[in-house]
């Protein structure tokens, strides 16, 4: 017998899992319904929205899906939402996941967690547990949440979590409602509580269409400020960056992510699909099997090869680009390159002073009609957090991107770690 | 908890201390083996023979086998004796 770590083994694992095309990572968001009205959100919808909840997958539909991913080989699983916590019965299909050996993270606001769900998560800990803080004080934190009392009852969820010893990380969306608090965030997690924390600033389109989260994003030179005002961040951009700096090699292949090779996803209504973003092709496993489901309809999606040639096809720094078929039919469609995604790929290159060869016609490109203002921006950002200060004049204090926690800096998608990105 | 995932047998702690689910345990055929017969009633001795049942090794070989798995998972907190003789329970 050997004992390994997570990460050891995790490595050793998917290096073989990925050749095998085995669904070792999968998400399940267990309803979209959620307390909190957020702004910024890609998903959430009202807790009374009856239709909703009774197209939910009911526990024993749960049951049988976890027997049949388990059964396919998924060992890590996430459970997200909307709010987990919303489902009435949302611990005992967690319990069903536990009691059938998957390694469980939970992403949650942490609104709902109160003693009784503490303590029996004490009793069934999580792999880890992830709580989203939208601000570090009650003013800004239920500006974003759009609920007088959640950022008190945050604290207490949070509390709980701790004084059972769970295995907490804290982490933010930065949007312009709560950007200037991103350091007292950072320094609550890490300082006060003594757990990691990370952020993620790349919101995109709600799945339903709606451009509402657009109206809270930051601009890509505030995305990039985040980095700026970092310097490991920097450093692990500049390292990632360096191992990626050229185009796939499959560079026909529509899909460049884990989706549907080691990761999958699964909404509230039971529909499969490669990750939590990706609503256009979905199978019901109300009416497939997974297997069926993973071998055939996923396998034949993920074989697609893109229709044309765009800026993209031939980029060399997708590696720092958050662009990608779901995120592109949350945009329009799934190959038409993101204008928002590209340009903070270009001011993130040039801030960490990665080189971008010719990809066709781009406009932040050298040559390309908004090139100067690419250089002048990043220009502008370096000097605002020179002299030892991370501050740009005239702004609120500039928040840090902070390393995500045991893994290479995502670029990827808002939606919180689908495990298919990169 | 076992699980085979990939081609590994994996021992997966579900519940009790936090700190047990930091680690996971793999184990090969053997020890995968000797685990499935760890159930609180089957002694050393018994479990030994059933390894011998299946693998073709000399008895004593089979039991130091048996013993130093017991000790691994003891070590670990996986296993705990179950007072009777010489025999082993799960811990979860």
């Amino acid at each position: 017998m050997r004992a390994e770590t997570y990460t050891a083994f995790s490595q050793d694992i998917h290096a073989r899992a990925v050749a095998q095309r085995m669904p070792l990572n999968g998400t399940i968001e267990v309803t979209r319904r959620c307390p909190l009205t957020c702004a910024h959100c890609y998903n959430n919808l009202p807790m009374g929205d009856g239709p909703a909840r009774r197209d939910e997958l009911t526990y024993d539909e749960h049951c049988r899906i976890l027997d049949e991913i388990g059964e396919a080989g998924c060992l890590w699983l996430l459970f997200t939402g909307g709010e987990i916590f919303a489902r009435k019965d949302f611990l005992d299909i967690y319990t069903a996941a536990k009691t059938r050996g998957f390694i469980v993270t939970l992403f949650t606001n942490g609104t709902l967690i109160d003693e009784r769900v503490a303590d029996h998560l004490a009793r069934w800990p999580p792999f880890s547990i992830e709580i989203t803080l939208y601000g570090r004080t009650k003013e800004t934190y239920e500006r974003l949440t759009g609920v007088p009392g959640s950022f008190e009852r945050c604290m207490q969820g949070i509390a709980r979590l701790r004084e059972r010893g769970l295995p907490l990380k804290l982490k933010t969306v930065a949007v312009t409602v709560n950007q200037h608090e991103v350091d007292e965030m950072k320094r609550f997690a890490e300082g006060d509580l003594g757990v990691g924390f990370k952020l993620d600033a790349m919101m995109n389109p709600r799945i339903d269409g709606s451009a509402a989260p657009l109206g809270v994003r930051l601009s890509p030179a505030d995305v990039v400020a985040l980095d700026l005002g970092d310097p490991q961040r920097m450093k692990e951009w500049a390292e990632f960056s360096a191992r990626y700096t050229t185009p796939p090699k499959s560079g026909d292949d529509l899909y460049q992510c884990g989706g549907a090779v080691g990761s999958f996803a699964i909404d509230p209504y039971g529909q499969l699909s490669l990750c939590v973003l990706s609503e256009v092709d979905k199978i019901n496993l109300r009416e497939h099997s997974f297997r069926h489901g993973w071998d055939e309809f996923l396998g034949k999606i993920r074989r697609r090869k893109i229709t044309r040639i765009t800026k993209c096809t031939a980029c060399a720094i997708k590696s720092i680009c958050g662009m990608c078929p779901a995120n592109g039919e949350l945009h329009g469609d799934a190959e038409s390159p993101v204008d928002f995604l590209c340009e903070v790929a270009h001011l993130r290159a040039h801030a960490i002073g990665v080189a971008v060869p010719p990809h066709g016609t781009c406009e932040y490109c050298e040559g390309g009609a908004s090139y100067a203002a690419v250089v002048a921006t990043v220009a502008s950002l370096r000097e605002g957090h020179g002299g030892g200060s991370p501050r740009r004049a005239g702004l609120p204090p500039a928040p840090r991107r902070l390393p995500v926690l045991g893994s290479a800096p995502s670029a990827a998608c808002g939606s919180g770690g689908c495990s298919s990105c990169h | 908890m076992t699980r085979r995932v990939a081609g590994e047998v994996l021992l997966i702690p579900i519940r009790g201390n936090v700190a047990d689910l930091a680690s996971l345990y793999v184990l090969n055929e053997t020890a995968a083996l000797i685990w499935e017969r760890i159930d609180g009633r089957a002694g050393s001795d018994e479990i030994a023979q059933s390894l011998q049942e299946v693998y073709d090794v000399p008895g004593d070989d089979a039991r130091e086998d048996v013993a130093d798995l017991l000790r691994s998972l003891t070590a670990a907190g996986l296993v705990h004796d179950a007072g009777g003789p010489a025999s082993s329970e799960p811990s979860q």
